[in-house]
């Protein structure tokens, strides 16, 4: 009781805001109506009566790289209002959230400085959420040893990369490997985090954090069958903060193939009905991802179910950045005439 | 010659010219589906690195990930070689020393499943294009077979 009158006084107005949100993600409804569009104009003119409004009204011609450009500028004006008018411990968790995008834009940085393109154009393709001061002067650097001791010590980031691996590291191990240890550090951190927050927003986060870090895990393993990287390579890129405990990790590990995952993962009822409800299609187009990517959005709805938690916040997030994948699917279907393959989009349950 | 004797040879010039039409047909018929199939792949594979972004995010697969003139040079895995007036595909295996790089890897050490898939695809549409090649010279080399038959029918 206590909880609720003091979440109420700092964030009870936020949270409505959210709810709000949360009632405008589209419907089965609006679904029905964008996958029936035969041209991205049709497409654009209907999301107009959606949430969304006018996201294309100023544009000559519709793409799909625009609609993603537009769809995100809404979801970080959302964020955006949200931040603003946080208290603490709430701006913490809101910055929380950015830390994600920020690892993937350093690394898609990085990525692209190694193959010398141009600043403005890489800026161009970073996610929005994830901008920070530092951002364009990583293109300043002109070694691992720069980039490490003058720019990223400054930025959030750093407490992740520190904890992780020194800087010599950096240089020697691939981008993906570096954003997979960002991550991991990154998570265990927000769990962290969230375990010290109220009893609700504990139990809300470290269930859904638990999920993400299961879920990584999972599909590192699996992902990492037919590579090169032993069982210490693969053991350091998985998420310790999951139901999955150190010895289901450790033989994850040390799978080598996919049965083996699959009776690790099957130990939690969830994961088991996971694997089970596959079903194979010619094109492989439906996959093991798109199952947890269902999961996820189920388990992201339940967070509704209860109140004065900071959970809502990062559950609209996620939703909001699922429902504009789905837009975009949409889009890439209508843009490359497989309307066959439009209905393969992650539907979000409504509670 | 022989009034018998020209046209026995106008009657074994009509069937070969005739066999040759057929053969003509059946290349073409085979030119068509192998157009379609490389059509099939390439769309196979371009929708699964759509559902890659839709399942991983859209920092997955960017063009920021794909080397330019400036990046390290590498060697093709994959070359077209000629033996024999026949277009095939010679394939290296991954040999980081000597610069022969996977470029699946430019995107992902750990690539997710439609992504590999996706790989298939694309590498099987290049096995069609060499075939359709190979086609496309035989049904070149047929009509003008047909052609000088013709001509030489008509003298």
């Amino acid at each position: 009781m206590a909880n609720s009158c003091n979440f109420n006084s700092t964030a009870g107005y936020l949270e409505g805001m959210t709810r709000g949100f949360k009632n405008g993600l589209l419907k089965q409804s609006d679904y029905l109506s964008l996958t029936q569009c035969e041209t991205l104009d049709d497409l654009a003119l209907n999301i107009q009566n959606t949430d969304y409004g006018h996201v294309l009204a100023s544009e000559q011609g519709a793409s799909v790289e625009i609609f993603e450009s537009r769809l995100r500028e809404r979801i970080v004006e959302q964020y955006n209002y949200l931040r603003v008018n946080a208290t603490e411990p709430m701006s913490t968790f809101l910055d929380y959230i950015r830390y994600e995008h920020m690892i993937d834009n350093v690394a898609m940085l990085i990525s692209g400085l190694n193959n010398h393109r141009p600043m403005k154009k890489l800026l161009s393709l970073c996610h929005p959420l994830g901008y920070f001061d530092q951002l364009e002067a990583i293109g300043v650097a002109s070694n691992t040893d720069e980039l490490f001791d003058a720019i990223l010590i400054d930025t959030p980031l750093s407490k992740f990369i520190s904890k992780s691996f020194g800087h010599r590291d950096f240089k020697r191990i691939d981008v993906e490997i570096v954003r997979s240890i960002l991550f991991k550090s990154y998570i265990e951190d927000f769990y962290k985090l969230c375990k010290r927050q109220d009893p609700t927003t504990a139990e809300v986060m470290c269930n859904l954090l638990s999920f993400q870090a299961d879920r990584r895990a999972i599909t590192i393993s699996l992902n990492s069958l037919h590579s090169e990287f032993n069982h210490d390579d693969r053991l350091l890129l998985l998420p310790t903060c999951g139901h999955l405990g150190p010895i289901a990790l450790d033989t994850l590990s040390q799978s080598v193939d996919y049965d083996q995952v699959r009776a690790v993962s099957s130990k939690n009822f969830e994961y088991a009905v996971v694997f089970d409800s596959i079903e194979r299609d010619t094109d492989n187009l439906i996959t093991l991802e798109d199952r947890f990517l269902m999961l996820e959005a189920k388990k992201l709805m339940q967070s509704y179910l209860q109140q004065f938690h900071l959970g809502v916040f990062y559950s609209y997030l996620k939703l909001k950045e699922l429902e504009c994948r789905n837009i975009i699917w949409i889009a890439e279907c209508i843009s490359q005439r497989q309307l066959d393959k439009i209905n393969a989009y992650i539907p979000i349950p409504m509670f | 010659m022989t009034a018998d004797d020209s046209k026995s040879e106008k009657n074994a010039a009509g069937q070969l010219l005739d066999s040759m039409y057929l053969d003509m047909f059946y290349l073409i018929e085979a030119h068509t589906q192998c157009r379609v199939d490389i059509e099939r792949t390439n769309s196979s594979g371009a929708i699964l690195l759509a559902r890659t972004k839709f399942q991983q995010g859209g920092h997955s697969l960017t063009t920021a990930q794909i080397p330019t003139e400036n990046s390290a040079e590498f060697n093709a895995l994959c070359r077209v070689v000629e033996k024999a007036e026949r277009v095939s595909i010679e394939r290296h295996s991954v040999d980081k020393e000597s610069g022969y790089v996977e470029p699946l890897h430019w995107f992902s050490v750990l690539p997710p499943m439609s992504l590999r898939t996706a790989v298939e695809r694309f590498k099987k549409s290049i096995e069609l294009v060499a075939e359709s090649t190979n086609l496309q010279r035989e049904l070149a080399k047929i009509l003008n077979g047909i052609d000088r038959l013709r001509r030489s029918v008509a003298q």
